[in-house]
């Protein structure tokens, strides 16, 4: 187990002692979103500018094209959705290489309530131009992502996990920007996922491979650009192709996927497990994802159902 | 900065109107009364105060048009000091122009930023002029406003900001023409004073003649105001200034002239040419 503030926090400041150009903003999200040790150690190059998400999209903007390189971490929500034409003026169209960073993606804050979840701001982000889409899972991943986004052409979006997660593969891993990551090969259905769901996915797989299914497991860290390729081979063959996601249908990665497998007449169903639209339960966050049907135990209950179901028709 | 020539500023914005409404004359529709209400601010900006180079991007002054709609008045000031060609605003609302109903920083490197939803241009003006406090850079930024403009809240986020890092390097210019789209701003939604509101965050005010190019080349002259206060000026203007028929007419927010419209403004900019000896 390991947590991915804190890794995103010490990451951070590794970066910024390297590259002068990095400058942290956070919207009154410092100690919640994993800046403080970057605004104690670099207080020249750290900006509050307190509860006010559209003005410091915008002044990220500005900042970018005078050089600098800031990284904005703001609470999921009040980043992609409350300035999301910010984040769509002035850092897509304009191009502005400006890292934001929305806090506690999908159902990370369980207990607070619909306002605080994010289980749009993948479709939403997807949509902005020139915006890579990055969505790490555990502390490894967040890593990652953030010494690629640093390294990127153009803005980055970095959907930031909550929660202390164990990363879904033992051993080490080959993570690479724009490509999925194959956790597991299989030859009865394709499993694709990204984020905290990736363990969910994995132990979804273990699960089902005890009773003779095997799955292939793709880790979809980077959403934006996606990779359409490794979409299409995994899905060759299977009986069926699953997203898994703490995303609504619309707009995630189900939708995406099923954008890539229309197109190329790829003929496979595809099953989202996903969060439904609306939805507004809250709990613990294990308990919530069991609840919409995203824990690893619920997720291999759907997909041997399905798995059966287009069994039996297929007969 | 340069000094003060009356003659020299005035002849500048009335050709940035003459530039406006002869493309308009010429190729349709767009927004001819924010453009010509703050003609004299760009023609003063331009013309004297800001320290300006169509090519260095970085040490340039800034200035960002968040009120984007008037962008036919910063076209206009453009093709004026030769930042870009006169001729290519005849492409102005065809397929593929650099000239869109909007400004676009994209396609004209000329400009700082791309605008156009308001509200946006305060907040990136605070992000110039930070940068300018963070990298040890002089040059100022300045930012145009409108009036019907000051009902976006991102604006009050970032003047809330520019006061509290104490931006001084920050000027914003507010073109109160006292008109939008709906009719008067004091009707639509205008609960106090734009000089009272600033003034309570913590900016440093002047109120002026905005469609006197002395009186603006004072006020610009002078910011900041006040040492570590962002400042602002609320120049006093009239929509549409310079086409009398047009004038302080919410209908003429967005203008699409007949034939005989557009023969009679440009008339009325001949005859102010003849009169001041500013034939082309």
């Amino acid at each position: 187990m390991n947590d991915p503030r804190k890794a995103f926090e010490m990451k951070l400041v590794e970066l910024g002692r390297e590259d002068k150009r990095i400058v942290a903003v956070s919207c009154d999200s410092c100690a919640g979103g994993g800046l403080s040790a970057f605004f104690q150690e670099f207080p020249e190059r750290s900006i509050e500018v307190g509860i006010s998400e559209q003005n410091a999209v915008s002044l990220c903007a500005a900042l970018s094209r005078q050089g600098l390189l800031p990284v904005l971490v703001i609470i999921n929500p009040f980043l992609t959705m409350r300035a999301y034409e910010q984040v769509r003026d002035d850092l897509g169209y304009m191009n502005s290489k400006v890292i934001i960073v929305g806090s506690g993606g999908g159902l990370a804050y369980s207990t607070l309530g619909s306002t605080h979840i994010a289980v749009e701001d993948v479709g939403l982000m997807r949509s902005v131009p020139h915006l890579t889409v990055l969505a790490p899972g555990d502390a490894d991943e967040v890593e990652f992502c953030l010494e690629q986004a640093i390294a990127a052409d153009g803005p980055v979006y970095i959907r930031m996990p909550r929660q202390a997660r164990s990363a879904p593969v033992d051993g080490p891993r080959s993570m690479k920007l724009g490509k999925a990551e194959v956790l597991s090969e299989g030859t009865d259905g394709a499993l694709y996922t990204y984020g905290p769901s990736a363990e969910e996915a994995m132990k979804a797989c273990r699960i089902l491979s005890e009773s003779g299914t095997s799955l292939s497991v793709l880790n979809f860290t980077t959403i934006k650009p996606l990779d359409a390729e490794a979409v299409l081979a995994h899905a060759k063959g299977k009986r069926a192709v699953f997203t898994l996601e703490e995303h609504i249908p619309t707009g995630g990665l189900g939708s995406a996927v099923a954008e890539v497998l229309a197109q190329a007449g790829a003929g496979v169903p595809l099953h989202m497990l996903a969060v439904p639209e609306g939805a507004k339960n809250t709990g613990p966050y294990d308990e919530l994802l069991a609840f919409y049907g995203l824990s690893g135990e619920e997720a291999a209950k759907r997909i041997a159902a399905a798995l059966n179901t287009s069994a039996s028709e297929t007969k | 900065m340069k000094p003060f020539n009356r003659e020299e500023l005035e002849r500048l914005a009335f050709n940035i109107r003459r530039n406006v409404v002869s493309t308009i004359a010429t190729n349709g529709e767009g927004h001819v009364g924010g453009a010509l209400s703050a003609a004299d601010a760009i023609a003063v900006l331009y013309g004297a105060i800001m320290n300006y180079s169509p090519q260095d991007l970085q040490h340039r002054d800034k200035f960002i048009l968040s009120a984007g709609h008037k962008c036919l008045a910063l076209y206009g000031v453009m093709a004026e000091i030769g930042a870009i060609d006169k001729a290519e605003l005849k492409t102005y609302n065809k397929l593929g122009t650099r000239f869109p109903g909007h400004p676009d920083a994209t396609k004209l490197p000329c400009l700082d930023f791309s605008t156009g939803s308001l509200g946006h241009g305060l907040p990136l003006g605070c992000g110039y002029a930070l940068a300018a406090k963070l990298q040890g850079e002089s040059y100022r930024t300045y930012v145009l406003m409108g009036d019907g403009e000051q009902g976006e809240g991102s604006l009050w986020e970032a003047a809330a900001f520019a006061a509290h890092k104490k931006l001084d390097n920050l000027v914003a210019i507010l073109d109160e023409n006292t008109l939008q789209i709906n009719g008067r701003t004091s009707e639509v939604c205008k609960p106090t004073d734009f000089e009272g509101r600033y003034t309570s965050f913590g900016w440093s005010v002047r109120s002026v003649a905005g469609n006197d190019v002395g009186a603006l080349y004072d006020a610009l002259a002078a910011a900041p105001f006040e040492a570590g206060k962002p400042s602002i000026i609320v120049a006093k203007t009239i929509k549409s200034k310079g086409i009398s028929f047009l004038e302080d007419q919410a209908k003429y927010h967005h203008w699409n002239p007949s034939r005989e419209s557009a023969d009679q403004a440009l008339a009325e900019l001949d005859s102010v040419a003849a009169e001041r000896g500013w034939l082309e």
